[in-house]
């Protein structure tokens, strides 16, 4: 992506990465939106989400303000965990969309058996696969409290 | 509005909980149906398929469809359909083979480590969580570099790729359920009679996991072919001219416009038998109660 000149027109950027963003943002969706229905009809079942309906309160209120919250949680967290996927894909993505990022070097230099730069390569994939893990859960807590404090 | 906010009441009626169970029936059946399909397709494909798989030139390249070409001819002149026919037997091959053996490792790995525990239980599960850290597509690329050039391509390579990334996960989620199972009354009962750690674990342990065993093979095989595919078509899985899905698919990309056909063949086998052997992983997973949405990996 970096070879692209910085200098051009930011929107054109943007249209050079919508398909590889779009086959990896299918990919990607799939397991989050399963796992928020399943957690959504879980959520529906639970007593303070009928005493909500009792109340009164307008069917979007409820969903957006007390059931969601509640139900978004392990869908956050499965999108943490599904970043290996996203880190897989974007190697076969570079290399079907024949871009030079990170994801073509390593196959490059895997083929080239330069292996100071396949460990190069990993170690920071790696890296960024765990920062995001991190960022992922202190997002879970931050977002529910009851996990507790840090 | 008053209709939506009825729905968000109701909680599922008989009528509605029959119809669901009718559902993961049916997931079930579909996901054997496609398996048998290719199972059958696999094994007397040999005996049916119109062309040898590696016989080049019979047509023009990337020609489309005749009745002698179902699926057209690739770039090398090679009939499709029997490319995709031949790839059903590497394919469903390396994936069965390579998750049965990562079962039958991680299986008795897990109940030990989960039952007996320990320094060894320790040491083992740090391990793995290094190597479940790396990312999948990226630990089997680094597998395949410190392999060497001999072992490239071969089906035993592959294999060893998907049970060194299958074998931490499974065990895993195996000795979590042996922690569990650990803590029952007919365990401690056992342990009260004397029994040894191994006939606990044989004869206790194992019955008792089996179920979660089937289901980690049913998810797991589902999602090998994807990793298969995706080594192949980066050009570290089967090497040519081996009809292997994903190198196929690679392979025939240039003559895409041309002939959609001859990339969509592969790829679509390649779908189908994922979405097989999900669902049959999705519909054992339902009989046995426990849940697969959290994904493979």
């Amino acid at each position: 992506m970096s070879l692209i000149d910085q200098a051009k027109n930011p929107i054109e950027f943007l249209w050079i990465a919508a398909l590889p963003a779009i086959t990896l943002t299918v990919r990607m969706a799939a397991y989050p939106i399963r796992m928020l229905r399943d957690n959504l009809i879980e959520v529906l079942d639970s007593e303070y989400v009928r005493m909500a309906v009792l109340n009164g309160l307008p069917a979007q209120k409820i969903l957006l303000r007390h059931i969601l919250p509640n139900a978004l949680g392990p869908a956050l967290n499965i999108t943490a965990l599904n970043m290996a996927y996203v880190i897989g894909g974007v190697v076969v993505v570079e290399n079907l969309f024949a871009i030079p990022g990170i994801g073509s070097l390593l196959v490059d230099s895997i083929s080239l058996r330069d292996v100071p730069v396949v460990e190069a390569a990993i170690l920071l994939v790696s890296l960024v696969y765990i920062l995001g893990n991190l960022v992922a859960d202190l997002g879970a807590v931050l977002s529910n409290p009851r996990i507790g404090a840090l | 509005m008053s209709k939506s906010r009825s729905a968000l009441v109701v909680s599922p009626s008989i009528h509605e909980r029959a119809t669901t169970r009718q559902r993961l029936l049916s997931s079930l059946w579909v996901g054997v149906a496609i398996l048998l399909l290719f199972l059958v397709g696999a094994l007397t494909g040999p005996f049916w398929a119109p062309y040898s798989p590696t016989l080049t030139g019979l047509n023009p390249p990337f020609s489309h469809p005749t009745p002698q070409h179902l699926f057209g001819t690739d770039l090398l002149g090679r009939d499709v359909l029997s490319r995709v026919v031949y790839g059903a037997r590497v394919d469903l091959a390396l994936a069965l083979i390579s998750t049965l053996f990562s079962v039958l490792i991680a299986g008795p790995l897990g109940l030990f480590c989960g039952y007996v525990g320990g320094w060894f239980d320790e040491a083992l599960m740090r391990i793995f969580d290094v190597l479940i850290s790396i990312p999948v597509l990226i630990f089997a690329l680094l597998i395949i570099t410190a392999a060497g050039p001999e072992l490239g391509g071969s089906g035993l390579l592959l294999v060893g790729v998907v049970v060194l990334v299958y074998v931490p996960r499974m065990t895993r989620v195996i000795r979590a359920s042996a922690l569990d199972l650990a803590t029952r009354d007919f365990v401690i009962v056992a342990r009260a009679r004397g029994e040894s750690i191994w006939s606990i674990i044989v004869r206790e342990l194992a019955p008792n996991v089996s179920g979660i065993l089937l289901v980690e093979f049913g998810v797991r095989a589902g999602y090998a072919p994807i990793l298969i595919g995706s080594l192949g078509f980066l050009g570290f899985g089967a090497k040519p001219p081996s009809p292997e899905w994903g190198l196929m698919i690679s392979e025939n990309r240039i003559g895409f416009a041309a002939a959609p056909e001859v990339v969509l063949a592969p790829a679509c086998a390649l779908a189908l038998l994922v979405i097989g052997l999900n669902s049959l992983a999705d519909g054992l997973a339902r009989i046995l109660g426990r849940n697969t949405s959290r994904g493979p990996l």
